[in-house]
């Protein structure tokens, strides 16, 4: 199965970081460059400008899960780049959950999957990632790996609020 | 995590905005200022130089422009016709009451604030921790009944009154000097050993004194925390699976049960810095927290509106850095949240 972040998910984290560019380069524009503040701004702009180019790149990456592994590939500079894992090699699976409140509502999750050479890192974003995260996590405790208690947690959540969440793993 | 850290740095920026904002309004909310009381008083006195020296204070810093200009000014979004620049470049203004920059007031007495505070976190933290876990492990134990006992004595005991009678009884006892961080031939030398050791041997009272309420609260926390989580599920399965207790405690209830002792971390970095001032001023502790409540009480607004600036900044990091650890120590689902999938 291929997953996509749609460019709907990902035009608030675009924002988010235009925004803090915007504002670090007004910091370092205004501020006196002995000032601390300048230094915050740079550190912001490395920050935003950071996550401006991940948020870009995640909106060209094509993931995709099948018997085999993992893999996930983007376009770089007129070439294709990819990461694959096989469900064999895979060593550690961690779903994390994010949120910005305080009472932690609203948030999001990050996936990620560690092979020997590479680590792939999965937002919630994505299309059907209540499917993904499920079923890499069925898949690790399939093969023994210890999971901790938030990685065996979150995909139960899921589990029970998705709808998918007992379909076929690799429709065709 | 990128993503994590971009939008609680995001989020901090308008907080700071609003903040200041709330500040400069609530100096400026009482009728006149520092500089016009002052004039007032000189004028009863006919003293032409002070009144034309406040009358240039008083256009240097632009206190005679409306409030909007005043505060972009402050903030250092606006030009100013005077030296002073704004927060923003760095420019903390000129304290009134202290005739000096604020920055040095501020660094002046932020040392032992930094000492005193950080040795108050880590007695809370060396106390609570250990008696939280024995009261959760042990609940209902005589140890647990005790140790509850005196952590509602410590909650409910005033600061003040603590710090008066331990004061007392340090004096009559032990024969401990009253008052102070130091030995008062020390106050203005260099830092040196003998120095350090009379800053430490004044230290143990305004430590225990500061520190006691914060324990008791934390020892609270721990304790109802660790036994929600030593009744989960996995903590039976791990208990069924023969983890032993030690390593199963240490490995998950424990870390679970920390977010207290991290969510602190927004709070104790401001209060290392104003932290107690009714202690301070009880024990006549040099600290930061004695100089805020004298710069609102006089309307100095550039040190009093600097300093609360100071310590949102301080906070708003504090929270972010307990945002982050908490992130990273608990990264579950909230069932009765909704997450973007």
């Amino acid at each position: 199965m291929t997953h996509r972040y749609t460019l709907a998910a990902l035009a608030p984290d675009l924002i988010r970081g235009g925004i803090g560019v915007i504002t670090a380069v007004l910091l370092l524009i205004f501020t006196n460059a002995s000032s601390v503040l300048f230094y915050i701004g740079a550190g912001m702009a490395l920050l935003f400008g950071a996550f401006v180019v991940t948020t870009v790149r995640r909106s060209v990456t094509k993931v995709t899960a099948d018997q085999t592994g993992i893999r996930a590939e983007w376009p770089c500079f007129g070439s294709v780049r990819a990461t694959h894992i096989g469900w064999g090699e895979v060593q550690d699976v961690a779903v994390r959950y994010f949120s910005t409140r305080r009472d932690r509502s609203n948030g999001w999750m990050q996936l990620t999957v560690k092979g020997p050479r590479a680590r792939l890192r999965i937002d919630s974003t994505i299309s059907a990632f209540d499917v993904l995260a499920v079923t890499i996590a069925d898949v690790v405790r399939a093969r023994g790996l210890d999971l901790d208690p938030a990685t065996a947690a979150n995909p139960e959540t899921i589990r029970g609020t998705s709808r998918q969440g007992k379909g076929d793993p690799w429709p065709m | 995590m990128l993503n994590y850290l971009a939008q609680r740095v995001l989020i901090m920026i308008p907080t700071l905005l609003v903040i200041s904002l709330l500040v400069f309004l609530i100096i400026k909310l009482p009728p006149g200022d520092f500089l016009s009381n002052k004039m007032q008083e000189l004028q009863s006195q006919g003293d032409r130089s002070a009144l034309e020296r406040m009358e240039f204070l008083r256009q240097q810093f632009g206190l005679d422009r409306p409030m909007i200009e005043q505060y972009a000014a402050w903030l250092g979004v606006w030009p100013h016709h005077g030296e002073f620049s704004g927060l923003l470049q760095g420019d903390w203004g000129w304290s009134f009451e202290f005739n000096r920059p604020v920055i040095d007031l501020i660094g002046q007495s932020m040392l032992l604030t930094a000492i005193l505070n950080l040795a108050v976190a880590i007695f809370v933290y060396m106390v609570s921790f250990p008696i939280g876990v024995y009261s959760a492990t042990r609940q209902y134990s005589w140890g647990d009944y005790g140790f509850t006992f005196l952590g509602y004595l410590g909650l409910a005991t005033p600061s003040f009154l603590l710090a008066l009678l331990l004061l007392y009884y340090a004096n009559v006892w032990f024969g401990l000097s009253i008052g102070g961080m130091m030995d008062e031939q020390f106050i203005d030398s260099a830092w040196t050993w003998a120095k350090i050791k009379s800053v430490l041997s004044h230290l143990a009272i305004p430590v225990i004194v500061i520190g006691t309420s914060s324990t008791a609260g934390m020892i609270r926390r721990l304790r109802a925390n660790l036994l929600d989580e030593l009744q989960k599920q996995y903590v039976t399965t791990a208990r069924a699976k023969g983890l032993p207790p030690m390593r199963l405690l240490i490995k998950y209830p424990i870390r679970m049960a920390l977010n207290p002792f991290v969510s602190d971390i927004g709070n104790m970095i401001p209060q290392m810095v104003s932290g107690s001032v009714i202690v301070s001023v009880v024990m006549s502790l040099p600290t930061a927290g004695p100089m805020l409540l004298q710069a609102l009480q006089s309307q100095d607004q550039y040190l009093a509106g600097s300093f609360l600036m100071f310590l949102a900044l301080l906070t708003v990091i504090g929270m972010l850095v307990s945002d982050i650890l908490l992130a990273i120590l608990d990264p579950r689902i909230r069932l009765s949240g909704s997450a973007t999938t």
